[in-house]
């Protein structure tokens, strides 16, 4: 059981079992040690790996950039991507609508849906306990997304 | 299951106690058997959130204790359940 314990204590982030750990430890000598014990530290680590930040310690760099991510980069690129679309047709073509759809509806179609799987799984992976800065990120999702349709709706195409 | 960070507030919200002190405690007052990983998992959550906090340690467990912030939100969390307890049994003996 000893060894079973310590793999599932392994699951734990290095910087939360710095903190919590042998706290952690003393707790299940008090309760007892049981296979359901293990089962429940198992979702706990995989819980505290999800649902929780490293906290900044005082003095300590600040924390890499969120849009180091692909999940938070990615949508605002797309959205970037689909805008300039836009631009290049409107500098091309004027603003009138087109009786078939060209290859710029196409692509900035395909930006603006592609980049809905990236912002949906961002919300679900860094909203919760990431605090103001996932927050924002999905703020700027939001307003590059409406920065990308607002042409569309404006010029009625 | 209720919400453990509530259980643990509730818990909290007569003075200081340790991991082990709010599993016992918790299992009498809602009949809900906390594990470890899930207790400390939320802890860790209350504490990032600045609404409980480590009191003095006693041997080697470490108690916790409810900051003001912690005390204001149990409150907050309590009148909200207190509405929907109240207003679920209304609706059902009008059903």
């Amino acid at each position: 059981m000893k060894r079973v314990l310590r793999a599932a204590f392994g699951l734990y982030p290095r910087w939360w079992w710095r903190r919590y750990g042998a706290e952690l430890e003393t707790l299940v000598e008090d309760s007892g040690a049981t296979w359901p014990t293990v089962i429940d530290l198992v979702f706990g680590a995989l819980a505290v790996r999800v649902r929780q930040r490293r906290p900044a310690e005082p003095g300590a760099k600040s924390e890499p950039s969120l849009f180091r991510n692909p999940s938070a980069l990615a949508p605002a690129l797309m959205s970037f991507g689909a805008l300039t679309a836009i631009a290049v047709h409107t500098l091309k073509s004027g603003i009138a609508p087109q009786a078939d759809e060209g290859t710029a509806a196409h692509l900035w179609q395909l930006l603006m849906a592609g980049q809905l799987p990236f912002v949906a799984w961002f919300m679900v992976r860094w909203l919760p306990g990431g605090g103001r800065r996932a927050l924002a990120v999905s703020a700027i999702h939001v307003v590059a997304l409406g920065a990308a349709l607002f042409p569309v709706w404006w010029f009625n195409w | 299951m209720p919400d453990p960070t509530l259980l643990i507030l509730s818990s909290l919200a007569d003075g200081a106690k340790h991991g082990y002190a709010m599993m016992v405690d918790i299992a009498e007052f809602a009949g809900v058997s906390l594990g470890p990983g899930t207790l400390y998992g939320a802890i860790s959550r209350l504490e990032n959130e600045g609404l409980i906090e480590p009191a003095s340690p006693t041997s080697r467990r470490q108690p916790y204790r409810l900051t003001a912030r912690g005390r204001r939100h149990l409150e907050t969390q309590i009148a909200t359940l207190a509405t929907v307890l109240r207003v679920g049994a209304r609706r059902l003996r009008n059903a």
